[in-house]
């Protein structure tokens, strides 16, 4: 038993940064409820992601949730294994919980005592003294931009500032890796920026990894280091978020007329371009050699053409269209598994206008 | 901007990414950590604060407090009675079925802050995503109101005792005087654990307080009004009482049958009297309870068998999966 403990939790760390943080085989979870039926909430999942921020999408229901239960320890999967940090979801839950943190989804504050106090309290529980647990807990919520309100109850807080005190609790301990589930929900468009601005920064400036759960792939994206995506229980892919983007890099072209001409002159040369709005959209090849094919292939058939070049730009596609079907079909936008998509302002992606693209004509080279 | 903070720390140091270099703020922590009966006891200790209302507001403590004070008022006016007149206010194997009362407003009140605070704000998934194992909270939990009950009742028992040597005359007075204060220690220590264990398992269903202390108070104060009705409904008196037949004679109550002793086991507290008169072999005078003579096992047996399985259902409502 774990009775005097006084180990450190670097000691317990593996040794190599790069290994991978989650693994799971084959990991299934099913619920047997008496009411309302079997349910399949985690079907045959077997993934290994690396150290860094590690983007969790699927939608309502899809088990995101079901898979953290399982990864801390809190639920038994009914068949298959999985590891965190190396260590065994069955039989090494405890040591996995010492170094992880978790951010549940729902509300868990109690509103009757201060951010301080119940951050504090939060730290002691995992295994801080007295000190520490005070001084980390200062330190969290200073991290999480809560200053002078720390002394206010929680109760005052608005949904923003509630969200970063549920992120200092799983802060406080110095996890190796946290796990959040939905940290945006309920936060407004500003809130959320916030919110993933900070988790971003946790996790590079940190040097801790995580794993972030939310419906919205549109809006994790941009902070992840890799992405896991399931389904219905399902794996639909993991993989590094370079190897997403790297595969559904585009370049826009757009001339003042005869984007048409264009259009066949490029078909033509072997490419297979996509009308989106003024601009035509071809997609660059996974290598760089073929991407200066491509580069190569419009400069001549615009230069043959002699059109007006308005612009060549290189666009990071959104990884979400990726998830709609390998084929990468520009006009069968996914946003996986939300109704409500919210594109983001500040993003150079095209994302606001792919939704208009037509024709599904690009080669796949998955 | 970031160090001023965690410079101050003594358990937290720069941790092997922060260097010299490249200073960003966050410190690691290197430090000790308690294993997890470590953090048990932490939890443990916090929730016997909770308990008095100590490390929350003013209003937290009113009703302990308060309670305390009407709890010791007997043994107070006990020294002052003896001091003057020699006459005892209180005996200590009375005290607590007396005033238990006062133990079920205690546990009212706290219960639900110690139990169902914690499932009403759903913040029992941050415990048990931490080192602690399922068992561990219920058990620091319960634990803590016992000790928190402890001091409720213990407390009152030891300024009789006080009260009480501090007019006693001779060694052997007060060593007879010790002989009778143990045992009604012991019962503050029952008492404790029985009314604590139950208190926890009435409270651990339900996240709404004002449920819990309902369901506290219903089930306290509730079965010793049916109990105590029962064990006279059945036939025991403990006074002498107008005979039935209308002739105006006052009688002697007769030797109880077994409706008064059944009866007994249907509220803590009466069992906890019926078990401790059938411990000590007689039962005062005007107990509420019959003695139970040789039934006082069934009275030890059910007992034990109503906490274990408090105990039990305690423990495995924290087993729940629907908790998280």
């Amino acid at each position: 038993m774990t009775t005097a403990t006084t180990s450190t939790a670097g000691a317990a760390v593996p040794a190599s940064a790069s290994a991978a943080v989650i693994e799971a085989s084959g990991l299934t979870k099913r619920y047997s409820g008496a009411t309302r039926g079997a349910v399949t909430a985690l079907d045959g999942l077997t993934l290994s992601v690396p150290a860094g921020v590690i983007g969790l999408v699927g939608a309502n229901g899809a088990g995101k949730s079901t898979l953290i239960k399982i990864l801390l320890g809190l639920l038994a999967p009914s068949s298959g294994s999985a590891a965190v940090l190396g260590y065994d979801v069955v039989d090494q839950a405890e040591r996995i919980r010492t170094l992880v943190g978790y951010m549940p989804e729902h509300d868990c504050l109690p509103p009757d005592v201060t951010a301080t106090e119940f951050v504090t309290h939060m730290g002691r529980m995992d295994g801080l003294p007295p000190t520490a647990a005070k001084e980390r807990a200062a330190e969290s919520l200073r991290h999480v931009g809560l200053h002078e309100e720390r002394y206010r109850l929680i109760g005052t807080y608005s949904t923003g500032m509630k969200q970063r005190v549920k992120l200092a609790q799983a802060l406080v301990g110095d996890p190796r890796l946290m796990l959040l589930d939905e940290p945006t929900n309920g936060l407004d468009p500003a809130g959320r920026e916030a919110m993933l601005d900070l988790i971003e920064r946790i996790g590079s400036e940190f040097g801790i990894s995580i794993l972030v759960a939310s419906h919205l792939l549109g809006e994790i994206e941009q902070i992840c280091d890799s992405l896991v995506a399931i389904d219905s229980g399902k794996l639909l892919r993991a993989a590094s978020m370079a190897a997403f983007t790297k595969a559904s890099a585009v370049v826009a072209v757009e001339v003042d007329e005869g984007t048409a001409e264009l259009g066949a002159a490029l078909r033509a040369a072997g490419l297979s371009p996509a009308r989106d709005g003024r601009a035509l959209l071809v997609r660059l090849g996974a290598t760089d050699a073929e991407a200066d094919k491509v580069y190569d292939a419009i400069r001549d058939a615009v230069a043959d053409l002699g059109l007006p070049l308005n612009r060549l730009e290189r666009r990071r596609h959104r990884v979400e269209e990726l998830f709609a079907d390998e084929s990468f079909e520009l006009d069968d936008r996914i946003d996986i598994g939300t109704e409500d998509f919210e594109p983001r302002g500040n993003e150079t992606g095209a994302a606001s206008t792919t939704g208009t693209a037509t024709g599904s004509e690009t080669d796949d080279e998955h | 901007m970031s160090t001023d903070i965690a410079a101050a720390g003594s358990g937290s140091g720069p941790g092997p990414g922060s260097g010299v270099i490249h200073d960003i703020g966050y410190r690691t922590y290197s430090g000790e950590r308690v294993g997890r009966l470590g953090i048990v006891r932490s939890l443990y200790w916090h929730s016997l604060r909770s308990a008095w209302g100590l490390g929350r507001g003013p209003k937290a403590k009113v009703v302990p407090f308060l309670a305390l004070v009407i709890m010791c008022l007997p043994a107070v006016a006990n020294a002052f009675s003896v001091s003057r007149t020699g006459v005892r206010a209180i005996r200590y194997d009375e005290y607590m079925h007396q005033f238990q009362l006062v133990l079920v407003l205690y546990l009212a009140a706290v219960t639900p802050e110690l139990i169902s605070r914690d499932i009403r704000n759903r913040t029992l998934p941050l415990y048990f995503s931490r080192p602690l194992r399922r068992t561990d909270y219920p058990l620091a939990k319960v634990g803590a109101l016992i000790t928190a009950m402890l001091v409720l009742t213990a407390i009152p028992e030891l300024l009789l005792y006080i009260g009480t040597i501090g007019s006693l005359h001779g060694g052997s007075e007060v060593w007879d005087e010790t002989r009778s204060f143990l045992p009604g220690l012991e019962l503050a220590i029952v008492y404790s654990i029985v009314f604590g264990v139950l208190a926890a398992l009435l409270s651990c269903y339900t996240g709404r307080r004002a449920f819990a202390t309902g369901a506290v108070a219903v089930f306290f104060f509730g079965s010793w009004v049916v109990s105590s009705a029962m064990v006279h409904l059945t036939g025991y008196r403990e006074h002498y009482h107008h005979s039935a037949d209308g002739s105006g004679y006052f009688v002697k109550p007769d030797t109880p049958g077994i409706g008064p002793k059944i009866s007994g086991l249907l509220n803590p507290a009466n069992l906890l009297e019926g078990m401790k008169e059938w411990i000590v072999g007689r039962a005062p005078d005007n107990a509420d309870v019959p003695y139970p003579g040789s039934f006082g096992v069934v009275y030890l047996v059910v007992l034990v068998a109503v906490c274990a399985l408090a105990f039990f259902l305690l423990m495995r409502r924290y087993q729940k999966a629907s908790l998280l």
